[in-house]
């Protein structure tokens, strides 16, 4: 079907027509075929009845003969003889009459049609000639004669019968088998004859031939019987006129006789004479058939062959007269439909300056009105099209500078994604800054972002980037999902990785349907914006542990805060000082060694006081010390790390100073309370700074202060007191007091004890302090050993030393037994602190233990010093 | 042994027939040369057989046949016809013929057909 949508209206025109000009040419043909074997068949009967005729006229001879043959032989030969003859010349004329006849051209056709017949007629013919001869020399009877006659006659009407039996027509064939049914009456009216006249001449029938007599007279009424059946109106009305009258009653009066074996009143010739002249107008009513089938046939010949040439000319001009109006139709159709293809192909091309001009007022005519309306119509949008092409042109020139412009300058990267994920050609100048990177165009994001994402990230851009392309997910959803949305990325420029923070966000492009045509992406460079957080970050730092100091600071005792700070300052502004009056590159290890002692016992001072925020950074200064001790070179550049560390605990001991004046500002306007001096402060210190190191020790240990006499040791050296003692406690805590588990062995009390003592010798000015801790005492033998181990005594003294010798020199500066450091002990300064300390009141000291049992050391120091600290 | 009769109206056709039958020990108990006496013999002689020309002066055979089947006549009947058309024989045996012979014919073809009826 579509083969026939595809061809060309020339061939579809053709297509259609061709069935029927097909109709057309087979119809006619059929109907000339038709008339023309009418008229063959006509012609073709119409010479079978002419041969026929001749025919019948040999038979009617042939039965004449048989009968005057019968006769000659039966009686009288005389009688006959010259009948015989006369009949016998008459009989082999009318046979040569059928041969001229077959001769003819004319009949060639239908000669050779029924040649085996004719042939076959033409033996029995031949067989006359020595019939005659049996006759004459009587060799054979008259029956035989009959019956060979007979016989031959027989063939002759059944050829007759072949020849015209095959006509088309049906009156015709009618009309021929009336006459065949005629003819076969006839010859039995003839055989009739014969055999009559054989019994006239005997004068009566035999047996045998009674009942062929009666036979063939039967016969002539059951074939006359047929004939009146068929036989047209015509014919049947000559028949009943001719054969009647006298002489056929004449007959049957004579056959009467015969039959009933009646006396025979006349002769055999009188029975021939009468029976001839019946069979005579036998043959005149065939003749009268014969004429009239042959002028009908040659009717129905010529009818058929005006017919034919009437089907022919009717046939032959319709056809034509249909070519032509097909043809004229079509060809102005075609030429119609030829000038608008050519017009279309010209407007193709682009020629719009010509209409279309079909004058013909059909549906051809109408489109190429349309047509030439459209042409205009295109022409006019043409315009159109063209100004909006150059408005359009001038816009894009402009817009497009414009945004080149745009996307040079903007510092957000912004490009296009297409469906295939792939970066667009056209992407902001800020992309290659961000990135530090040219080649970005046409790689999918994901690869793109490859070498910058860690994997973790990349992996989840990938799974973010089909969501993004699903329509079916709501584009806020999936940008909640988003893993780019503020990632680091590590970039490579000039050699140096530098690490940025950037932010990604994506915002769909669709079309009026909804469907996602183009994701657009920018890219912002957060770096800057991150970095100053972190440092909003630090500075929040800063705030909370300025706060935690002002807190600390309001939780401690003011009076023992004060002091504090008083004393570090000082202690602290010795460093720097002793440093810038140091000579450049010697003595290193004495100025380290004298910082540290500050530095350390500072460090006791802080711990006792609860300033947890100095005494983790005294510690950090104490292990930067400690580092630079073991280190066999040390240089200047080294100890200024220490002066810097040194100078922010100053700043921050600064800032507490000015806080705590505010702070006692307020106490100054709220309290009216004269200040006196108390023990109070003192021993509260103490106590929390023991309770704090057995609590990080593990190790419980009862605090009693004894002061009977209810003495006031003076404000102002309250402060050195405080440190010898603390650095006590700290060494009892550290190598006195033992851990629970050995005191149960030992069979003293778990909880240790530190027992402290205030007394004067009356009347003195002197004070004395009495400290002692129920731990270990002193392990002589561990000090020597160790003395001896730092080159501090020599080996061979070992056995000289005594237990004044041993407290020297556990009192000497950098002295330390314990293997491990922490914050309480371990350093070996400990007692070396609580020796100088002592010096600095004038005071003296002395030491008393029991190894296993005790440790005591009695200080005792003048009441009435008035700046121990101004030395 | 069978009782016949002959409807022809050619004498030497009956002639024919009832010699044929004759010879073969038939008897023929009545003949008529028109239907109007086919009719009556038939109805007073209630023959075994009836050979019946289909051409005849008054009417046709075929009409004959039909009066007879209708009056209940039970005999065989053969129809004779001089034009053996195959239309006059199907219609001859639609209207309760037994058998039918064209004429003319021998008598041996009859007696072969006569056989067959009865």
């Amino acid at each position: 079907m579509n083969r026939i949508h595809n061809l060309s209206v020339k061939s579809k025109f053709a297509l259609a027509i061709l069935p029927l000009i097909i109709i057309i040419v087979v119809f006619d043909y059929l109907q000339i075929r038709e008339h023309y074997e009418d008229y063959k068949d006509s012609q073709r009967l119409n010479k079978a009845i002419l041969v026929g005729i001749e025919i019948n006229h040999a038979v009617h001879e042939l039965q004449k003969e048989r009968g005057i043959s019968a006769g000659f032989l039966s009686q009288d030969a005389e009688e006959f003889r010259g009948d015989l003859d006369a009949q016998r010349y008459k009989t082999d004329s009318t046979i040569q009459a059928f041969y001229d006849e077959i001769e003819r051209d004319q009949l060639a056709d239908l000669v050779s049609l029924h040649t085996e017949d004719l042939d076959n007629l033409g033996t029995y013919f031949d067989r006359i000639q020595e019939i005659r001869t049996n006759v004459d020399s009587r060799f054979i009877g008259a029956d035989q004669v009959i019956s060979y006659y007979s016989e031959i006659n027989e063939v002759a009407l059944r050829t007759v019968n072949s020849l015209i039996s095959e006509s088309r027509n049906r009156v015709a064939a009618e009309q021929v088998h009336a006459i065949i049914y005629f003819l076969k009456a006839k010859e039995r009216a003839s055989i009739e004859r014969a055999v009559g006249t054989q019994a006239f001449s005997f004068g009566s029938l035999t047996p045998e031939t009674r009942g062929q007599f009666t036979s063939l007279i039967a016969e002539q009424d059951a074939f006359i019987d047929a004939f009146t059946t068929i036989a047209d109106q015509p014919s049947l009305v000559y028949f009943n006129n001719t054969v009647s009258g006298q002489d056929v009653v004449e007959v049957d009066r004579l056959r009467e006789q015969l039959i009933q074996s009646l006396t025979l009143e006349n002769d055999a010739n009188y029975w021939y004479q009468m029976s001839t002249t019946k069979i005579n107008l036998l043959k005149k009513t065939e003749d009268f058939m014969s004429v009239r089938i042959h002028d009908y046939t040659e009717g129905i010949s010529a009818e058929a062959n005006r017919s034919l040439y009437t089907v022919l000319v009717v046939d032959s001009s319709i056809a034509l007269l249909t070519f032509v109006m097909i043809a004229f139709i079509v060809s102005h159709l075609l030429k119609d439909v030829e000038t608008l293809e050519e017009f279309t192909k010209k407007v193709i091309a682009g020629d719009l300056s010509k209409k279309v001009i079909i004058k013909t007022r059909d549906e051809i005519g109408h489109y190429a009105d349309t047509f030439n309306l459209m042409i205009t119509e295109i022409k006019k949008s043409h315009l159109a099209l063209k100004k909006e092409r150059d408005k359009a042109r001038f816009l894009y020139e402009n817009i497009y500078k414009q945004s080149q412009v745009v996307f040079e300058n903007v510092e957000q990267g912004i490009f296009l994604l297409n469906k295939e994920h792939k970066i667009s050609r056209l992407y902001s100048r800020a992309m290659e800054t961000i990135f530090g990177t040219k080649t970005i165009a046409g790689e999918t994001l994901v690869n793109f972002m490859r070498t910058l994402l860690i994997p973790r990230d990349l992996e989840a851009l990938e799974m973010f980037m089909k969501h993004l392309f699903n329509s079916d997910i709501d584009e806020d959803v999936v940008n909640q999902l988003n893993p780019v949305e503020q990632v680091k990325i590590f970039t490579e420029s000039g050699g140096m990785v530098n690490t940025k923070y950037i932010r990604l966000a994506f915002t769909r492009i669709e079309n009026k349907a909804g469907a996602i045509q183009q994701i657009m992406v920018t890219v912002t460079d957060e770096t800057e914006g991150v970095l100053l957080q972190h440092k909003l970050e630090e500075a929040d730092e800063k705030k909370k542990m300025e706060m935690e100091q002002m807190l600390s600071i309001l939780k401690i005792d003011p009076a023992l805060l004060r002091g504090f700070i008083v004393n570090s300052r000082k202690v602290l502004k010795s460093i720097s000082a002793k440093y810038e009056g140091h000579d450049e590159g010697e003595g290193f290890e004495e100025l380290l060694t004298f910082t540290f002692q500050i530095i350390h016992n500072l460090k006791g001072n802080s711990i006792v006081i609860g300033l947890q925020i100095l005494t983790d950074r005294f510690h950090k200064i104490e292990d930067a010390i400690t580092k630079l001790k073991d280190n066999p070179k040390v240089v200047g550049n080294d100890f200024l790390n220490i002066l810097y560390e040194v100078n922010e605990v100053d700043i921050i001991i600064g800032n507490m100073s000015d806080m705590l004046r505010k702070v006692a500002n307020i106490y100054n306007k709220f309290s009216s309370e004269e200040q006196t001096d108390t023990n109070y402060d003192l021993i509260d210190s103490l106590k929390r700074g023991l309770s704090t190191m057995s609590e990080d020790t593990g190790k419980a240990i009862n605090f009693d202060f004894t002061n009977d006499k209810n003495l006031t040791i003076p404000k102002i050296i309250q402060d050195p007191i405080k440190d010898i003692l603390i650095q006590l406690m700290r060494n009892s805590i550290a190598h006195g007091i033992e851990a629970p588990n050995v005191r149960i062995a030992k069979r003293k009390l778990i909880k240790g004890n530190i027992a402290i003592t205030l007394d004067n010798e009356d009347g003195s000015d002197e004070m004395i302090l009495t400290y002692r801790d129920d731990g270990n005492g002193l392990n002589t033998a561990q000090i020597i050993e160790k003395a001896i181990h730092r080159n501090v005594i020599a080996e061979s003294e070992r056995d000289k030393v005594d237990d004044a010798q041993v407290i020297d020199l556990l009192f000497s500066d950098g002295f330390s037994t314990n293997e491990d450091v922490d914050e309480y002990s371990g350093r070996g300064h400990g007692l070396g602190v609580v020796k100088s300390k002592i010096e600095e009141l004038h005071g003296t000291f002395n030491v008393n233990f029991e190894t296993g049992q005790f440790f005591e050391i009695v200080v005792k120091f003048p009441s009435n010093i008035q700046n121990p600290i101004e030395e | 042994m069978s009782k016949v009769l002959i409807v022809d109206d050619s004498v030497y056709m009956r002639t024919l027939i009832k010699t044929a039958l004759t010879d073969k020990g038939h008897e023929i108990v009545g003949e008529a040369a028109d239907g109007e006496n086919a009719i009556n013999l038939a109805l007073e002689l209630s023959p075994d057989l009836i050979t019946l020309d289909n051409i005849l002066p008054d009417m046709m055979g075929l009409e004959i046949l039909k009066v007879l089947r209708e009056e209940g006549v039970t005999s065989k009947i053969i129809m004779v016809s001089a034009v053996g058309q195959q239309t006059v024989v199907n219609k001859g045996k639609e209207l309760g013929a037994e058998e039918y012979i064209v004429k003319p014919f021998t008598a041996e073809a009859l007696i072969e057909v006569v056989n067959k009826v009865l």
